[in-house]
């Protein structure tokens, strides 16, 4: 989080208030049109196609793929970086 | 059963009684109450099963790669290192229930690698062109309520010159009937290695520690559409870079030193902080089986690194035991501000430096294809609590490098 106390390049700072103002935005909307829905009306959300992690091997097996070539790790319940030397 | 749970009530009800009611009157109700106290004891330890296996989830993925990004110290000594590498994964995890209220899971990750970066010491001996690494990762988890599960983690890594532990306690939260699930996690990751250098030197030891804190989000925002969001900043700390990488310095020929081009160590900053978010939307279309899945996740870092990524997923379902998945993932990136391409010779030491192909500004694409056959709900020959999955996927980036992805995973329930 100190990137928010440090001085930045104006393009940068822009771009970031931006991006988080329209992720807020969006999940502000989605959340205001939140309806309780009781269990027994949830079989299609317990289909094995809506799981957030379909299948938690295949799902690590991915994110490797991508932490140890690309600079952009994190932000997926691991730390950024660090265990295999290669998590750039 | 009606009868079962009454007299269970009737039990927990005395229990209950014996132990935050009043002192009882005489003798013989301290004695009927401990006796229902003992009996409900009785019941709990007869109804529980106690241990057993409650799923097993295989994986062997293979990827084989070409082109930059791999600075490969394999090859011919003093080379540029070999441009292609294999990695082999076979991987497990495995779930163990200790009771009701307590599950186990532990992730045992396997990867052999040839041609490895991390396996320096071939820079000068080529004793091994291969690296193995080993993962031991535990997770459990205490649900003392419908509302609350209470997990810790804890890891051990092992890799040729490398040692790691992870832990971290996390926090589940399930709201409005589950509706909204809340979950806060914190992690510790420390590294200890042998910072061998470029020439394959090694140097003697040293460290790295990262603390992440994660928050994540579930919706339910209809009867077919999901919301999920996730935050996690990152904080780390110790030696960055990877010893054993090299960038080219440019320099004048002398008539001692003909060379132009000799090599030097990368150098990063010795602390960094890390952030990203990602948000997906689900939506499911039962008449026709299928589901398709959109998420964004947008990544920065102190160091001027900016990442955005887009993927999609579609499912559909074949027949209603087996179902495909096509997903297509975009990522674009900028490098950190300390990436060049070279050095001049007569650079300061202490100046911040990269020239690896993995953190410069670049574009990937990658595209995959999955299937699913799911046993549980297959005719009734075939029908078992089991499932299997194959995978391919091609990764391409546009700064020079490609891989082939393939898996193969079996998971069943018990």
């Amino acid at each position: 989080m100190r990137w928010l106390l440090r001085a930045r390049p104006p393009l940068d700072a822009r771009l970031s208030r931006a991006v988080a103002a329209t992720l807020l935005a969006v999940i502000g909307a989605a959340s205001s049109g939140c309806v309780i829905v009781p269990q027994s009306r949830r079989g299609a959300l317990a289909d094995p196609t809506m799981l957030p992690v379909e299948d938690s091997l295949e799902a690590k097996a991915r994110d490797k793929l991508h932490t140890t070539r690309e600079a952009a790790s994190g932000g997926n319940g691991q730390p950024a970086g660090g265990g295999c030397a290669c998590g750039n | 059963m009606g009868t079962s749970l009454g007299r269970l009530a009737t039990a927990l009800a005395a229990a209950a009684w014996a132990t935050l009611g009043p002192s009882p009157a005489s003798a013989d109700e301290a004695a009927a109450a401990l006796a229902a106290k003992k009996e409900l004891e009785a019941r709990i330890a007869e109804e529980d099963p106690g241990w057993r296996w409650e799923a097993l989830n295989l994986q062997t993925s293979f990827l084989y790669q070409e082109g930059r990004g791999l600075q490969s110290q394999a090859g011919p000594i003093g080379g540029r290192g070999r441009e292609d590498a294999w990695v082999l994964q076979p991987w497990a995890q495995f779930r163990v229930r200790q009771n009701d209220q307590v599950v186990h899971e532990l992730t045992v990750p396997v990867d052999i690698v040839s041609a490895a970066s991390t396996d320096a010491v071939d820079a000068v001996s080529k004793a091994s062109e291969y690296n193995e690494a080993v993962t031991l990762d535990l997770t459990s988890t205490y649900s003392p309520s419908e509302v609350v599960d209470m997990s810790f983690r804890f890891g051990f890594h092992y890799e040729e010159p490398m040692r790691s532990f992870i832990g971290g306690p996390s926090l589940t939260f399930k709201l409005f009937e589950e509706n909204t699930v809340i979950g806060l996690n914190m992690i510790v990751m420390s590294d200890g290695f042998d910072p061998h250098n470029w020439e394959g030197k090694d140097r003697g030891f040293t460290a790295r520690t990262s603390f992440g804190f994660n928050a994540s989000l579930v919706q339910v925002l209809s009867e077919t559409t999901l919301l999920d969001a996730s935050f996690g900043t990152t904080q780390q700390w110790g030696t960055l870079e990877t010893t054993w990488n090299s960038m080219v310095v440019h320099r004048e020929p002398t008539e001692e030193d003909p060379r132009t081009v000799v090599r030097d160590g990368e150098r990063f900053p010795r602390s960094r902080n890390r952030d990203a978010f990602f948000v997906r939307l689900s939506q499911h279309v039962p008449g026709s089986g299928t589901t398709g899945k959109v998420g964004y996740r947008f990544y920065l870092d102190e160091n001027a690194t900016f990442a955005h990524t887009l993927e999609a997923q579609l499912f559909q379902y074949i027949v209603p035991w087996l179902y495909v998945r096509a997903h297509g993932r975009l990522h674009t990136q900028t490098s950190p501000d300390f990436w060049v391409p070279f050095i001049e010779e007569g650079f300061v030491e202490s100046t911040k430096r990269t020239s690896d192909s993995d953190l410069e500004a670049f574009t990937s694409r990658e595209a995959g294809l999955r299937v699913v056959l799911l046993r549980e709900r297959a005719p009734l020959a075939i029908r078992g609590k089991d499932s299997f999955n194959l995978e391919y996927l091609r990764y391409q980036r546009d700064n020079g490098l490609h891989a082939d992805f393939g898996s193969l995973g079996y998971q069943k329930t018990f």
